[in-house]
């Protein structure tokens, strides 16, 4: 796979509220390759290679077409809820901020496949208490004979977590970091010129990949979006805040969406104080999302489309919650100051 | 401290009215089975295996509930006998509470209040036992106590419920080759946590050497009732909590039964190692606050062990500081109302 920006068709999407298809998201090469992918994809192939993803608190397997690393697969895990994954990356599509998320679709796990998740897991010294938790209910799961997961591709881009952004110990942002203040209303307006470095990213060649302000905080912001969107509650407990590069340019990348869960009220509260400052366009794909949720119509197309399974309505008063909290915004602040 | 270590109840129903005043929504909605009367002396070591392990020793009240109000109970409990932040600090036992939900180890040793039963040998264990049945008995009978109630001098109408006990769920549970030598009934009157609750005991004897008083205390409604609704199956309820915070099949001579309309826990009378008492808790205050962080910290561990935990521990994180202020606005409105409420009936 060649990295995601350079593969970006024209992104020119059609997003007309009367003939809303899974066409009509936004759409990469990446997108259109890795969808033949998932369609042929079969853990039990003889040239796919399993072994046991044995980093952070879930559970999962990484995968490699012969010596080629393909992608990650994780079950339901405590900070994973495959669901969560999959709609992050198709509503990071309709939102239009397709270069932020990764290629996620759901995958089931079955056959030998499943067996040699079973001894992978069975044969792990395990000490983190999450790591044995998410385990011991994988191996519950795999008795059932399949286990239905979500399957990640692997990215080209290098990427490595942005130091400082997080507040790891209170699992919030760290608001004194300069992309914090850009993204609230009554901090500093970020630059279209000045162009910054996100600490913890830097190429092959040691060099320092550096981008305007203006577009980093966007970036960011819109992550911010979708993880109220999402329900996401785990962006800040460590490692969950990423970046790379493209060239000499730096990017934020929204790799691990999965601590969220798509059914339940979210942490709109959390991320309220966080995110004052948005990226206009990104609002205006919220306000058109409502719109659709909204129309009987549409909606069902609409929930196909973001491989939704839980009740849209979760999604829909999250919307709802973010465009009031603009609108509260803007009166109190001006467009100016609320919109990059 | 007395009064509140028996306001399980009184504690669910003021938090249903008033929690959400003084907590975010967020804090309330990670659910699961909680103790739901957490105090000090709630809790015991128990052998499972050749491990002995501190769990709390009575399900009267567990069944489901938010898990930050089993804490908050808790802290309630502590807070009655320590106002001062300076003897038993809010932050602490949050941040002991995060510890065991976070799966962190305890370090800080076993404290001094319950050192005695954690060390206990089983062998020796044994032989208290036996002394205590020894102390407690006399040619086949339950010597006359204060408490207890000697099966003939029980009412007819109570001799019929024991009857009934000894048909409907003994039977089935009676240790092989063990004779039931005599009954009892026992009742702390209005003391204590069980709020006068009736507890059956049995006197059973296989020889002079196994010997054994097992009680049977009814379970009703648990406190945590009066927040909110209960799973349908009480039998079902207890089993779980029981299965959640021992984490083990239960050891020999302790069993849950239960028909369509009564329930009993049954558990062997074992001596008791763990002496409190409000004075000692008032002339040692290091070593209450100990054993205050080490229950804070046990309640995170089973907690811990329940569905969307790490979401819960990372909510605690995110908001550690407001959640320590909020605590402990609601635990003093608390307290305030309930020493009122205590000077009203006193009157």
């Amino acid at each position: 796979m060649k990295h995601l920006s350079c593969l970006l068709i024209a992104t020119t999407m059609s997003f007309s509220a009367h003939a809303l298809s899974p066409d009509e998201l936004q759409t990469t090469d990446t997108d259109v390759e890795f969808a033949d992918l998932v369609k042929r994809l079969d853990f039990n192939d003889a040239d796919i290679r399993l072994k046991y993803k044995d980093s952070g608190t879930s559970v999962g397997m990484k995968v490699k077409r012969g010596d080629e690393k393909i992608g990650k697969w994780a079950p339901s895990n405590s900070a994973t809820d495959p669901e969560a994954q999959v709609v992050a990356y198709t509503l990071g599509r309709f939102l239009g901020m397709r270069d932020l998320v990764v290629p996620s679709a759901y995958y089931v796990v079955q056959g030998p496949a499943l067996a040699t998740f079973v001894q992978l897991m069975n044969s792990a010294r395990e000490r983190n208490k999450w790591r044995i938790r998410n385990r011991g209910d994988n191996l519950e799961r795999a008795k059932k004979g399949q286990i239905l997961g979500v399957f990640m591709l692997e990215l080209d881009i290098e990427k490595a977590e942005v130091k400082g952004l997080a507040n790891d110990r209170g699992n919030t942002i760290n608001r004194n970091h300069p992309i914090a203040r850009f993204i609230r209303a009554d901090g500093p307006v970020p630059s279209s010129s000045s162009r910054m470095k996100l600490d913890g990213i830097k190429a092959e060649d040691g060099s320092i990949p550096t981008e305007t302000e203006l577009e980093l905080a966007r970036q960011f912001s819109d992550i911010m979006v979708l993880d109220i969107l999402t329900g996401e509650w785990d962006r800040f407990s460590g490692g969950n805040v990423e970046g790379g590069h493209v060239g000499d340019r730096a990017v934020f990348i929204s790799r691990d969406n999965g601590g969220a869960s798509m059914a339940d009220a979210g942490n709109f509260n959390k991320y309220s104080s966080i995110v004052t400052r948005f990226n206009r366009f990104t609002i205006e794909r919220v306000q058109e999302l409502v719109q659709l949720l909204n129309d009987p119509n549409e909606k069902p197309q609409l929930v196909a489309a973001l491989q939704l399974k839980s009740d849209p309505k979760f999604l829909l008063a999250r919307c709802n919650q973010v465009l009031a909290h603009v609108k509260a915004l803007v009166t109190k602040y001006g467009e100016n100051a609320v919109y990059f | 401290m007395m009064a509140l270590r028996s306001n399980a109840p009184h504690f669910w129903t003021w938090a249903a009215d008033n929690a959400q005043k003084y907590l975010p929504s967020e804090a309330l909605e990670f659910s699961g089975l909680v103790v739901g009367d957490a105090h000090h002396e709630n809790f015991a070591h128990y052998f499972f295996g050749s491990n002995r392990v501190y769990v709390p020793n009575d399900f009267d009240d567990a069944g489901v509930a938010p898990f930050f109000l089993d804490l908050l109970k808790f802290v309630g409990v502590s807070h009655s006998v320590f106002r001062d932040e300076k003897k038993i600090s809010t932050e602490l036992m949050i941040r002991s509470y995060i510890s065991g939900l976070t799966g962190k180890r305890w370090g800080a040793g076993v404290p001094e209040f319950i050192a005695e039963d954690a060390g206990v040998s089983r062998a020796k264990l044994d032989q208290l036992y036996l002394e205590k049945i020894k102390k407690k008995t006399k040619a086949g009978n339950f010597l006359p106590d204060e408490n207890l109630t000697l099966w003939e001098n029980i009412s007819k109408a109570d001799q019929k419920t024991f009857s009934h006990l000894d048909q409907k769920f003994f039977a089935d549970l009676l240790p092989k080759d063990y004779v039931i030598r005599h009954r009892a009934m026992f009742s702390k009157g209005d003391r204590g946590g069980s709020r006068g609750m009736v507890r059956y005991l049995y006197y059973l004897k296989k020889s002079d050497t196994e010997k054994e008083i097992l009680e049977f205390k009814e379970l009703g409604s648990p406190a945590v009732a009066n927040y909110n609704k209960q799973p349908e199956h009480r039998f079902e309820l207890a089993k779980d909590a029981v299965k959640t915070f021992w984490r083990s099949s239960l050891p020999n001579m302790f069993n849950i039964t239960a028909d369509a309309t009564q329930m009993f826990w049954m558990r062997p009378k074992l001596p008791n190692f763990i002496k409190l008492s409000h004075s000692d808790f008032k002339r040692n205050p290091h070593h209450f606050a100990d054993l205050t962080y080490f229950i804070a910290f046990k309640l995170g561990v089973w907690h811990g062990s329940q569905l969307r935990s790490q979401r819960y521990a990372n909510y605690l994180e995110s908001n550690f500081e407001a959640s320590i202020l909020k605590s402990t606005d609601l635990i003093n409105h608390y307290l305030n109302e309930t020493r009122v409420l205590q000077k009203d009936q006193n009157k």
